[in-house]
């Protein structure tokens, strides 16, 4: 690859400062690790404000007042690395319950939604696009309960 | 989301990428300068590797791409387009092909690990000669990026929703089902391993 391993460390240490402000559900610290120019994309959701990428988390849950998801934790599983970006492999874990538009009621449940994130980081160690896909179809189990699988 | 969605030609990106493959194997053993990412994108019409580092964006940085490199990434960009050259193209035994026996594939946490479930997979959505989940399926891919051993893809999957998908009845509707996935050959040009996350909810909005 064309990136070292003082690179690799760099883009390491800023994703997972990220990544714990967000467990820490810090709205502030989270949107402190983005530029101003930030760009969020969530599946086929697009924000480049930082209030939009504020609400975004916040819908979630990982600012002080729970979102869709109540207790969400962040967990990395896997790391990967490209020229420019850091990319996990990881699950979003928490109860479902809040509720949103678009969203399903909650169920009460446990669930963990599977994601991969691309985090680019620009040379000011701000997070300059963090796109997001996300399965969100754990939420949707008590309404479609048969079938995991296509 | 599209209501119309329409199949890419994917005959010429692959005769392209052939030609590129041949053009790399010429290439002098000296380290490259292209911009970062698909050594694919910077080739020029003529088949011919830019030696000088493009202008990029502020948010992005020139990366050196040794020959090997650039020969290794494009291996695994020609053999990505013959697997999804075989979605695209509604052909499982082309798309069974790309598979090494031992191969395992994962969608959102379930896992694959036969041919045949492998298979099934494929075809329940809609990727075989038989009507599947999704009527007109074509697979979009919208940025290609290359990690230390694998591939890894952002695209979408379009069509018109007609049959059941895993927990999802049809509703008829046209559908945009965003993804990443990472692919991994091994080195006799076979897939090992396919991983995807895909955002599947929008089929439960009937």
């Amino acid at each position: 690859m064309p990136i070292d391993e003082r690179e690799r460390a760099r883009r390491r240490r800023l994703a997972k400062a990220h990544i714990d402000a967000e467990n820490a559900h810090d709205l502030d610290a989270i949107m402190a690790s983005f530029a101003s120019d930030a760009m969020n994309v969530v599946n086929n959701d697009v924000s480049t404000t930082s209030e939009g990428i504020r609400q975004v988390h916040a819908l979630f849950g990982l600012g002080p007042e729970p979102g869709i998801l109540s207790d969400l934790r962040v967990v990395p599983e896997h790391e990967h690395f490209t020229d420019e970006e850091i990319v996990h492999e990881g699950r979003f874990r928490g109860v479902h319950t809040g509720s949103a538009p678009g969203f399903p009621p909650p169920s009460g449940q446990s669930i963990e939604l599977p994601y991969i994130v691309v985090y680019r980081f620009d040379d000011n160690d701000k997070l300059v696009s963090e796109r997001a896909t996300i399965d969100m179809s754990p939420l949707t189990r008590a309404l479609f309960p048969i079938g995991s699988t296509p | 989301m599209s209501d119309t969605p329409t199949k890419p030609d994917t005959k010429d990106l692959r005769a392209r990428r052939g030609f590129m493959l041949g053009a790399l194997a010429a290439l002098p053993a000296a380290t490259l300068l292209t911009a970062c990412g698909d050594p694919a994108d910077e080739l020029g019409d003529d088949g011919e590797l830019s030696q000088v580092e493009r202008p990029l964006d502020k948010n992005r940085r020139g990366c050196a791409i040794s020959p090997e490199l650039a020969r290794e990434r494009l291996r695994r960009r020609a053999l990505l387009d013959r697997h999804v050259g075989g979605e695209n193209a509604h052909v499982l035994s082309s798309i069974m092909e790309t598979f090494a026996p031992d191969a395992e594939m994962h969608f959102n946490g379930a896992s694959f690990l036969d041919s045949d479930a492998i298979a099934a997979a494929h075809a329940g959505f809609g990727m075989s000669e038989l009507p599947g989940g999704i009527a007109g399926l074509v697979v979009v891919e919208d940025r290609v990026y290359y990690t230390d051993d694998e591939i890894l893809v952002r695209g979408r999957i379009l069509g018109q929703h007609v049959g059941q998908i895993g927990p999802f009845p049809p509703s008829n509707l046209a559908v945009d089902l965003p993804y990443h996935a990472f692919y991994r050959f091994n080195q006799q040009g076979k897939l090992v391993s396919e991983r995807v996350i895909m955002d599947w909810t929008p089929l439960a909005r009937a």
